[in-house]
This record gives C-alpha cells, structure tokens and sequence, in this order.
C-alpha cells in the first residue's frame, strides 16, 4: 500500500478517469479502480463517495437516477464537460510531475 | 438541498453494501461473514458518516471545530478514558457543527430557555427568600413567637401582657426559654442632630438564645436587667457606623436616650433586611413592665426538646381557659398561640410568594417544552443524516449521546444568557418599583443559586433525554410508523404551551383590572405633596396637658407662616392607619364587652380636614377652643359612621362617647361636624371614623401633615429649626411624603401587576416561539403538497388559510384550555387579586383575544412563506 498523503492528491484524478467514457455507479467506480491498479488501491466507501458529492458541487459530474432493466434504480456519475476538462488538464500535470519527481530521484534519464 | 443530498447517500451506501455483500457470497464466504465484511469496508462508521456529511457545499470547519478535531486525533487510538474522552470531544464536535449549522433553529431553543431560565431567576429569589432560606439565627426551626388573638377585639395577632406571660413561663415543659422582644421608640439626643430610634426591648437572655454575637463589646446579661450598673444600651452595626462613624472607640460612650444617660456595652452585628430588629438594643426593664400591666409585649420562646408547635399550641390554649376563669373580664377574649418564628417574620408574603413561583415554573416548564419540541422536530428533518449514521453501524446509545449533547449545549448557552437577562431584569424592576419592601428584600445567593441550577439541570436533563429518545425512536423503531403519534405529540405540546401562556395572562389580567379598580377608588383624603415628620414630646402626662397641646399649636402656626407651605396641621394616627376602640352612642341600648361596636379613632389639631381635603359634609370642624383641656368634650365623625349609629337622622349635636378611652367614665362627647369618609386600607370599605381634638386628650405624639408648595426638603429645614427654638433636643422622624408611606405600607397591588405583566410578556413570547415552530415546521414538510396545489390551480390565499388554519386550531385548542385552567386555579391565587373577582368575564374574554390574536401573528409568517411557494421548485423538493 502506498502511502496515504501521495494517494490524496490524486484520488479525485482517479475517480475522474474512471468514469470516463462510460456512466458508473459507486459501487462500480470502486470496482474500477480496484482493477486498474492491480488490487493496491481499495478505496474506503465514506472517501469515496465524499469526493463523489464535493465534485458534483464544484459540476465536474453529474449524478443521474437511472434504471436499468432487471436491475434496481442507482445513481450513475458520468462527466460532464467542465469535468472532462478538469481531467484533461489533471491528467496534463500528473505527467508533468511524475516525470519531473522521476528525473530528480534518478529514476529515468535526465 | 440538503435533504436531496443526504437522502441519496443513504440508498447509495445501502447498495454498495449489498453488492459488497453480494460479491463476497460470490466468493464463497457465508451469510454472516459476507455481511461482516461488507461492514469491515465502512470502516469507523462514525467517521465515515462524519466524512459524508462534511462534504457540503461551501462548508468551512469553524476554528473551534478544526481545533477539536486536531485535539480528537491526539486522543485517538490511545488508552480507555482518551477513547471516553475522544469520544465525548467528537460529540461536542459534531454538535457544535451541526448546531452552527442550523442557525435558526440553535436561536430559538436557545432563546426559548434562556426566557424561561431568566424568569426563574427573577422569581426564584423569592421564594427562596421567604420558604427556604434558613434564619439567621441558632436552632432557628425551634423557635417561636408566642402571641395574643383577641377576635372581640378585630385583632388576630397582638402581644401578650405580663400577667400572661408569667403563665407562659410555668410551662416549663413545653418551652424551656422565653425571652421579651418588642419594640419601642427612643430619642437619642447629645449628637450632632436629635434622632428617633427604633429600639428593641429585650429579655438579655434573648440575644444568646437566638445566637447572636456582638461585633464589638458585650452582650447584656442578668446584671443589665436589675441595673446594676446603671442603664445600658446596644447599637446596631448600622447605627454604629450611620451615627457614630464606626468608631471602634464607641464602646463605654455615654449616650442621652429619652434625657436618661445609658453606656453603650456593644454593637451587635447589621440585621437581616427583613428582621424587624432594631436599631438598637436595651434591656427590658421588669420594674417598668410591671407599671404597664395591660401593655402587650412581643415575645420569642425556644421549644423544648421534643415538642412541636402543634403541642405548644394545645398547651397554651389550656394556659389561656385558665387564666380566663381566674380574672375573666381582661382574658375573657385572649387566646395566647405560638407561630414559628419564620412564619411571624415573613407572614404576609408567603401565598403570593407561591403564586409568582408556580407562575414562574411554569414558564421555564414551557420553555423547556418548547426545546424539546423543537429538537424533536429537527430530529424528524435530519432523520435522513441520522439514518446514514444507523445504517452505518452507530447504535441508538451513540446517537442519542450525540442528541443529548447538542440538547447540552443549548442548555448552556440559553442558561447563561437566560441568568444574565435575569440579572437585569431583577434590577430594572426593583429600581421601577420602588419604594419596595415586599420581594425583593430578598437576592439570589450563592446557596439559592445553586439551588435554582439543580432545578433547571433537572429540568432540562428530562426533556434533553426525552427528546433524545424520541428522536432515535424515530430512527430505530419505527421510521415511518408513529407519524401520527409524533404530530399528535408536537400539536399537543404547542397547545400546552398556549394554555400556560393564556394562564398566565388571565392572572395578569385580573391583577391589573384589581389594581385599576384600586387606584380610583378614592382614599377619601388627598396624600400628595403632603408631609409627615413626627413629633414626640419628652413631656407628656396630666401635668403636662397644657404644654403639649400649647406646643403644637404655636409650633402649627409659625409653620403657616413658612413660604413653602400651603397649609398645615397634626393629628395621630396619621390617615393611612388606624386602630380601633370601643364606642357607645347616647341612648342606643348597651351591649355586652365583646359585641361593642368599634370605630377608627384620631386625635387632632384645629384644620386637621383642611389640610388633607377631607371634605367637611356638615357642622364645623375643630378649632382652637376645643383644644383646651377645660374645653366642652367635642368629637367630630365620618360619613359612614353617622350612617352606621344613626340612620337617617342628623348627626350633629347628637352624643357618643369612646369607651377604649377611660371606660364607663369616658365622658358624652357631643358631635360638632361630619366629615367625608377616608379610607385606611387600599383593600378594605371605608370604617367609621371618629377625631377628637387635640387637648382632650392630649397626646405628646403627633405627626405634622404639611401640604407643600414645592419643594419639602426646604421646608423639613426651616420645620427642624422652628421646632429646635423651643425644644433642641427634640428629634423629627419619617420626614418622608404621605404618598411614600402609603405606597410603601400598600406595595402589594403596585407591585404584583407589574411583576406579572413581565411574566406575561415571556410567557407568550416562548408560547409565541413554540407555535410559530410547530406551524412553520409542519407546513415546511408539506411544501411538495403545496406545490401540487398550486401547481394544479390553487391561489396562494387558499394555501395561506390552509396554513392559517392550523395555526387557528392550535391557538383556539390552547386557549379554550389555558381559559378552563385560569377559571379552576385563579381561586387559589385569591392572595394577588385585589378587589377583582377570579372569574371576572371581562379580563376573561380579552386575554382569550389578545391570545388567539397573538397566536395568529405567529401563524402568518410560515402561512405567508407557504403562499409565495414557486410551484416548479416545491415539485422538485423531496
């Protein structure tokens, strides 16, 4: 597990990039990223969903009742544009940082 | 908003647990273990709910909060008491939060206690003072004050003669030490200024009965009493300092009392303000009693161990039969009683006292209500945040602290604001309603104080903990069953609040109406600008007559001829008092001792009615030839007595003759005038007056009545310096306006009114407060409905009455049972109602207006919110 001050930053980044494409539920939005980083990273159920509500306040998603066939009803979070270009342009910079940590610490060629 | 949010937190959590759960049943764990895992995810459910709702739009950690929270963290995660610790910063945390939160409503339940706390504050003084604080003095329960009733007489208390008391003290089993404490006037003369004195004339074993300990010197003891060392005297810390500076060099002075020197042996320490004890101290003197052997004495008597007042009493009656069969015609009607002392100091207060306190309870007991109800209602509006908190694994005990803390803190912060109100107010009516003896003779100390805090945390503990409990009754047992029962509950403590609150007004009502009634009726005599200062001659006695009575009337005229005064005159008692004493009229049938008929009886100067306005109806009134001790017998009678002895016939000339004053040898006195009628006692008819001029006889004390011109405290100066040309040691007492005595001796109905009024005025308010939260609460949940209506055609006005409506039934339900209870208990506070019925129809049916009126304001602003609903956004609130 990393350490919990360098996963903070970069949970809303996360949570971001997992809903895009495609509407998800919390449930689901956990279970992505569950996946995607190999099991490391379990996000606890009140962070989740906190970042969840503090980014449908700031209108970088939305959250929509939906019901599907043969399922209940459940809150589904997609982007909207402001959040797509709140992700483009965290994305943009956790390249820029993490390349720039990565010379400094000697991990990639300066 | 809010509501939106935290609604849909619920069911969103909610389902990832289930699919939590579902998930770990995929993988082959059981029921239970999948379930507990699924829980596990949540982690602290406390600080997951607290995360969830923290996450607010706009929200901003207060400095306290962020403050807590870094001192939670420390405490986190170490031993036992920092868990406790932790645990109870973090309630206080959240309830501070969540209270700041809610600014409105933090406002009001704060507000609603700190009335109810302020009334307890104002009140609660009282009735400490009168019922509970004990007397300063030793075994003080054991002590009692032994009196007289003579009902032949129309006196209910009286002192006990000598002759009495020494019966008294053979009944050494049942008081084991009686002691002298009556009162008499002294002048103290050989000072910078002649001064009259209150002085308390004791056994000198009184003081050491009682426990009282001199400040300086000695106390008296038996040597005192047999003059052994010639006469002696005690002063009053008051005195001690007022008249002799505090100089510690007092004691062995030689002071001139009544022209006899006495020694000063000591000063006893300051009274209590309501103690009739004096100003200063002698020692009774048994030679002088026993030449005065009909004069009645105050006396205090210890209780032998074991005995009750009860068992004093029977005693005493037997003592009283007794002496009445050995000399019948003085006993005859002498009924000798004890009454605790504490009863005999303080008597005359202790019913209205009852009557401000239950009012008071009453009120707090409404605000307390009133917080509840307001907590009970937000506990259904947050019901979906505490739900989160539920379903997150917080038991009913966590949530109900958390309740109960925030239940706290209003307390708190409404008891210091409410104890703060208090104080002021408590002074701003003793500084309007003085001159007053009466209530607020008494503070609130430090003991009643603490008293008065047990009782207000007691109170506010139960509705804390009752409210808490119904909140998280919502939230566990029965979320959406009980609707109905938790809006009967809040409709009915509205209502409750109502009727206490009309209660209140109606006993207001009629004390006001009673002290109306009171201040028109006319006294029969014109006080104002009048004063009094009192005379008494050193020199009295037959031999004396001529002097006396020469003295006044030179001293009356050179006192007219004073600028400043527009005229003036002396007579004793003055108007406002009064006693009576037996009278016989000329050829009216004689009566046996005990069924004479009694009259109000004052001695006189020529021009006595003048000065006070009391209008002469017929004949003359007295004038210098009658003052004469040689003078024909002359009497002078009201309106209501001439009535009374003879009925339908002309007064004047007729005789009567006073037989309180020298028996069956008291000469026929012939009636020379009839006057208006005075009355002596704001609550009593006028009784039937007679006067008789000074002269015959001549009493060497008299009170100057001086109707001013303007200013009287030149004129008491040049009065001082006419009477000190003739007699320069003569001391003037009271110096005081006629309208001050009176207004003193009455305070009652000046008093209670206002007092009341007050309390009327925060009854409503809190009642004002609860019902305008129960309305705008209750129509806040039904805005989706209203939005429908309207939506589908309703105009606002129909929803307003909707709303208004409600607020009708409630106002209507409460008053017709607050009127009920008025009309079943105002009977009981007959002790504050003067010259008012406690069913009077008017005040009845004005305060019932004034009530539903109020309640209807109240109304109007949640019907009004309720009317300018936009539709589109009520049918979008969940």
């Amino acid at each position: 597990m990393f350490n919990p001050d360098l996963k903070r930053g970069s949970l809303e980044l996360l949570i971001l990039a997992a809903i895009e494409g495609r509407p998800l539920h919390g449930y689901e939005i956990g279970k992505v990223i569950g996946l995607r980083s190999r099991g490391e990273l379990q996000l606890p159920v009140s962070t989740l969903y906190s970042i969840l509500y503090r980014m449908e306040d700031r209108g970088w998603v939305t959250g929509r009742w939906v019901e599907k066939p043969g399922e209940r009803r459940r809150c589904l979070y997609a982007l909207t544009p402001e959040g797509e270009h709140v992700l483009a342009d965290q994305k943009q910079e956790w390249e820029a940082f993490s390349a720039m940590v990565n010379r400094v610490v000697g991990l990639s060629p300066a | 908003m809010r509501g939106h949010r935290d609604e849909r937190a619920i069911r969103e959590i909610a389902d990832h647990l289930e699919d939590l759960t579902r998930d770990a049943l995929a993988r082959g764990l059981s029921e239970p273990e999948a379930e507990a895992a699924a829980i596990a995810w949540l982690g602290n459910p406390a600080d997951a709910a607290a995360e969830i709702v923290a996450a607010e739009p706009g929200h901003t950690a207060a400095t306290v909060s962020r403050w807590l929270e870094r001192r939670e963290h420390e405490l986190r995660g170490r031993d036992g008491v920092r868990r406790l610790a932790a645990s109870a910063v973090r309630d206080l945390r959240l309830a501070i939060r969540s209270l700041r939160r809610n600014p409105l409503f933090a406002a009001t339940a704060t507000l609603s206690l700190a009335i109810g706390v302020a009334a307890n504050t104002v009140g609660f003084g009282f009735l400490y003072g009168y019922l509970i604080r004990p007397l300063p003095f030793t075994d003080a329960s054991r002590l009692v004050s032994v009196l007289a009733a003579q009902p032949s007489r129309g006196q209910d208390r009286t002192g006990v003669t000598l002759e009495e008391l020494r019966g008294v003290q053979t009944l050494t089993a049942t008081f084991d030490a009686v002691a002298a404490n009556t009162v008499s006037t002294v002048n103290l003369t050989g000072i910078d200024e002649p001064r009259r004195l209150e002085a308390s004339v004791v056994s000198v074993h009184l003081l050491d009965m009682v426990g009282i300990r001199p400040l300086l010197g000695r106390s008296f003891t038996a040597d005192d009493e047999r003059g052994a060392v010639g006469p002696v005297v005690l002063l009053s810390e008051k005195v001690w300092r007022s008249t002799f500076g505090g100089d510690p060099a007092v004691v062995g002075r030689t002071v001139m009392l009544d022209q006899t020197p006495h020694t000063v042996i000591g000063v006893l320490p300051a009274a209590p303000a309501w103690s009739p004890w004096g100003q200063l101290y002698l020692p009774i003197d048994t030679a002088l009693l026993a030449e005065a052997a009909e004069r009645r004495y105050r006396f205090v008597a210890h209780l032998a161990p074991g005995v009750t007042v009860a068992q004093a009493n029977h005693a005493l009656a037997e003592l009283s039969t007794a002496l009445a069969t050995t000399s019948p015609s003085e006993h005859a009607a002498a009924r000798l009683f004890a009454e605790d002392l504490r009863t005999d100091l303080l008597d005359d207060n202790r019913e209205p006292t009852l009557v401000v306190y239950g009012v008071v309870s009453l009120i707090l007991l409404l605000a307390c209500a009133n917080v509840a109800t307001l907590l009970v209602m937000r506990g259904t509006s947050r019901s979906a945040d505490l739900g989160i908190r539920a379903s997150l694994g917080a038991t009913r005990f966590q949530l109900a602290r958390l309740l109960f803390v925030e239940h706290a803190v209003i307390t708190l912060a409404g008891a210091a604001l409410g104890a703060a109100t208090g104080v002021w107010l408590r002074a701003a009516l003793e500084a309007t309603l003085s001159p007053t003896p009466g209530p607020f003779r008494f503070d609130l100390d430090a003991p009643a104080a603490v008293l008065l805090g047990l009782i207000l945390l007691a109170c506010t503990s139960l509705f804390g903990a009752f409210s808490a409990w119904s909140v998280t009754q919502q939230v566990f047992v029965a979320p959406k069953r009980g609707l109905a029962a938790r809006g009967r509950i809040r409709s009915g403590l509205a209502v409750l609040e109502v009727a206490i609150a009309v209660l209140v007004l109606v006993c207001t009502g009629l004390m006001v109406k009673g002290a109306i009634g009171l201040a028109s009726r006319p006294s029969g005599f014109d006080p104002h600008q009048v004063l009094t200062m009192e005379i008494n001659l050193p020199y009295g006695g037959p031999a004396h007559r001529e002097r006396v009575v020469a003295f006044f009337r030179d001293l009356l005229e050179s006192v007219r001829a004073l600028p400043g005064v527009e005229s003036v005159s002396a007579g004793n008692p003055p108007p406002h008092v009064g006693w009576e004493v037996a009278y016989e009229a000329e050829g009216a049938p004689p009566s046996p001792a005990a069924q004479q008929p009694r009259t109000m009886d004052a001695v006189v100067m020529p021009g006595y009615f003048h000065a006070l306005r009391i209008p002469i109806v017929a004949g003359r009134d007295f004038d210098l030839g009658d003052t004469h001790t040689t003078s024909a017998p002359v009497i002078v009678v009201s309106e209501s007595f001439a009535r009374a002895t003879w009925p339908g016939e002309r007064a004047v000339g007729r005789r009567v003759r006073l037989l309180g004053r020298g028996g069956k040898e008291a000469p026929w006195r012939e009636v020379v005038g009839v006057v208006g009628d005075v009355r002596t006692s704001t609550f009593a008819p006028p009784r039937g007056w007679v006067y008789l001029p000074e002269g015959q006889p001549a009493f060497n004390e008299l009170v100057l009545m001086i109707r001013c011109k303007g200013d009287h405290g030149a004129v008491i100066r040049d009065v001082q310096q006419l009477v000190w040309r003739t007699e320069p040691t003569l001391p003037l007492h009271w110096n005081r306006l006629l309208d001050d005595l009176i207004a003193e001796r009455y305070w009652q109905p000046r008093v209670y009114p206002r007092l009341f009024a007050v309390f009327s005025a925060l009854a409503l308010a809190v009642a004002l407060v609860g019902v305008y939260g129960v309305v705008a609460f209750v129509s806040s949940r039904r805005t989706r409905e209203f939005g429908i209506r309207m939506a589908i055609g309703s105009s606002p006005s129909r929803v307003w009455r909707l709303v208004a409506r409600q607020g009708l039934r409630l106002a209507v339900a409460g008053t017709a049972i607050g009127v009920l209870a008025a009309f079943v208990l105002m009977r009981l506070a007959s002790a504050v109602l003067f010259g008012v019925s406690p069913t009077d129809a008017w005040v009845y049916v004005t305060c019932a207006v004034l009530a539903i009126a109020a309640v209807l304001t109240a109304t109007a602003v949640p019907a009004f919110r309720a009317a300018r609903i936009d539709p589109v956004a009520a049918l979008r609130h969940e």
